[in-house]
């Protein structure tokens, strides 16, 4: 899938978001600002989003090689995104929050 | 005392995190989250395993935190500042052992009269007694 906004609304408006991978949910972060922190062992990968005055926003995924992720980090991912403003009510993402 | 990364994560890990069960994809997946921290996420198709991989998943985003200088959100009941923290005050600690049951809960405190080392945290995983 070419254009990750579209991906991302996707995301936002799948209610069983069953058909996403670790690339797919990197590739959002990584146009949103996300940096990846520094791995531990294991798969579990955690993405940062450093805000001037405010708390980082951070989430985690798991890095599954070509699997599809479960839904939780999916919804979890949205979520987050949702509740600091980065997407609207249809999913979309405001130009002027996108690094 | 220098507390090491991994010394400050053992210690956070012991907390008491507000753990929340979530369904999961497919029947038998077990998936736990954790309500302050939601980048922490445990799956597994069993309960020795979401557990030990919420905990890991916990690590992960702890240590980004810390690595960044920034302290991670913490349940409401911690006290601050952190033990490895500026202005961190001896003596006020209180290790206490909670046992659930289906039927009766005690619990025995224990003063500590020093600061807390990591090995002195409240509780872990380990110390789990699930009710019969």
């Amino acid at each position: 899938m070419g254009n990750w906004r579209k991906l991302l609304k996707e995301m936002a408006l799948d209610d069983r978001p069953t058909n996403y991978t670790y690339s797919d949910a990197s590739r959002v972060l990584i146009n949103l600002g996300f940096t990846l922190a520094p791995q531990r062992s294991g798969s579990h990968r955690t993405w940062r989003l450093e805000r001037k005055g405010l708390p980082s926003l951070v989430v985690g995924l798991v890095e599954n090689g070509h699997g599809k992720l479960k839904t939780v980090y999916i919804k979890k991912m949205i979520s987050t995104l949702g509740s600091a403003g980065l997407l609207d009510s249809h999913g979309g993402v405001d130009d002027a929050v996108v690094a | 005392m220098q507390w090491s990364r991994e010394q400050q994560i053992f210690y956070l890990q012991r907390l008491p995190w507000t753990i929340i069960p979530e369904p999961g994809d497919d029947p038998g997946d077990f998936v736990l989250t954790i309500a302050e921290v939601p980048a922490a996420i445990g799956t597994g198709t069993s309960e020795k395993a979401v557990i030990a991989d919420l905990f890991e998943s916990l690590a992960s985003a702890l240590a980004s935190y810390l690595d960044a200088n920034e302290r991670p959100p913490l349940p409401r009941r911690v006290r601050l500042p952190l033990p490895w923290e500026a202005g961190y005050r001896k003596s006020s600690q209180r290790r206490v052992r909670i046992v659930m049951s289906a039927h009766s809960s005690e619990i025995e405190e224990e003063p500590i009269n020093d600061v807390l080392t990591p090995f002195e945290v409240t509780s872990g995983p380990q110390d789990w007694v699930p009710a019969n």
